[in-house]
């Protein structure tokens, strides 16, 4: 079985188990600025198990396990999937502690929106970067234009700007190697 | 005031192009296989780095490197000892095996450009041959990107002060120039090799179909494929049997 599913799987039981075993995980594991400057470092990476409702959990396991189906299609490896997962995570959470370390955070999907970004390059071998970009962009802001069309009314917008974050810094941290270095490939290849 | 010209080294051909290529275009050398495009565009390379000084790339993207020298040592285009001296540079691999290369390290397409554009840069080379084309817009996915290819690719060439032939394969008895019938727009000449049959043998013919900013001849003339290359007839209009 392919690493990248494993760990996908293994992400989704500790959501679940995090969210049905741990009830106060709310108040021990997210992540807050004032908290983590006040040295709980170790809630860089345990708000992204912390789920605050049943619906926010089954939510994001649903975006992981799609995440994962095109992580597979695009031949994203397990270990770079876990690392966009967190290097993501980790960096939005830390640039909210110096800017507004008032804000709470809890759940994955800042890792998940992270990996979006990441796959929004990755794929263009196979769908152009201009038309995966502004789908992807798009499937962020559903919950906004679902309800700009129910109640006319826009909420969610917080939430949908840290998801569109999440996105870009993962893109960002996928486009970033590649000006690292020049890539050859025919001299690579000269037989 | 006389015009430079880059000779192609090719007696025959020269004079239908009244005297060889402008310095820095890009002509598309079309033909079907068995036509000799590679042996023409190989004689190219050579003359520039023997008779000219002027330092040559050669890209195959199917064939090894290796089995490119041994093939035209059997033309007498001996490339080995050119190599040596950094005179010619000869790149070789199966597409099959770049593509693979390529998505491994997520790598595009334009990234063989800019490789294109170093190894030019650091080898001070001026005359390109990219065998083929075809071969390399393959690697593109869409019309938009083939097309843009096409266009970095021989805008590069062309502000490196380069002289490049890309050889476009295509299908016997077509009258077309290349397989996605963009290549010939993109570039500035184009000159088209044929092998019409005539009977049990085909007759070999040669023609400059467009050239911009210089005349040339624009009939359909003899050409051979010989031990020593390719040999062009430019008096002999071709003629098939009545």
């Amino acid at each position: 079985m392919k690493k990248i599913f494993i760990i996908s799987a293994i992400l989704s039981i500790i959501f679940i188990a995090i969210f049905f075993f741990f009830p106060n995980s709310q108040i021990l594991l997210s992540f807050s600025g004032i908290k983590f400057l006040a040295g709980e470092f170790y809630r860089l990476i345990t708000f992204s198990f912390v789920h605050v409702n049943f619906l926010h959990l089954i939510e994001n396991i649903i975006a992981l396990s799609l995440i994962t189906l095109l992580g597979y299609e695009f031949g994203l490896k397990g270990k770079k999937f876990i690392l966009y997962f967190f290097l993501v995570s980790i960096t939005i959470a830390l640039a909210s502690a110096f800017f507004v370390p008032v804000l709470v955070i809890a759940g994955a999907s800042l890792g998940i929106y992270g990996i979006l970004g990441a796959l929004s390059i990755k794929g263009s071998n196979f769908i152009p970067k201009n038309i995966l970009i502004p789908i992807f962009i798009i499937s962020i802001f559903y919950k906004v234009i679902l309800d700009l069309f129910s109640s006319q009314e826009i909420t969610n917008l917080d939430q949908t700007l840290f998801h569109l974050s999440g996105f870009f810094t993962g893109l960002v941290f996928f486009i970033l190697p590649r000006f690292k270095k020049k890539k050859h490939i025919l001299l690579n290849k000269n037989g | 005031m006389v015009e430079k010209r880059v000779k192609t080294g090719i007696l025959g051909l020269d004079k239908l192009l009244k005297g060889g290529l402008l310095p820095g275009r890009s002509i598309l050398l079309s033909g079907p296989c068995g036509s000799g495009k590679s042996t023409l565009a190989i004689q190219f390379l050579h003359h520039g780095a023997t008779k000219n000084n002027e330092n040559g790339l050669y890209i195959n993207l199917e064939e090894e490197r290796s089995r490119i020298i041994e093939n035209m040592q059997k033309m007498s285009l001996d490339l080995a000892p050119l190599e040596k001296k950094d005179k010619i540079k000869i790149i070789g691999g199966q597409i099959a095996g770049i593509d693979d290369y390529m998505y491994k390290i997520g790598a595009d397409v334009y990234n063989i450009v800019n490789e294109i554009e170093e190894i030019v840069k650091q080898n001070n080379i001026k005359r390109v041959v990219i065998d083929s084309i075809n071969l390399l817009t393959m690697l593109c996915r869409t019309e938009e990107e083939r097309r843009k290819l096409l266009t970095r690719l021989t805008h590069k060439l062309s502000n490196l002060d380069c002289t490049s032939i890309l050889i476009s394969e295509v299908k016997e008895n077509t009258t077309n120039l290349s397989r996605f019938g963009i290549e010939e727009f993109v570039v500035d000449g184009v000159i088209g090799l044929y092998l019409l049959r005539s009977g049990d043998r085909f007759i070999p013919g040669i023609t400059v179909r467009k050239m911009r900013g210089s005349d040339h001849d624009r009939n359909i003339r003899l050409y051979k494929i010989t031990s020593k290359g390719v040999e062009v007839y430019p008096n002999e209009t071709l003629f098939t049997d009545i």
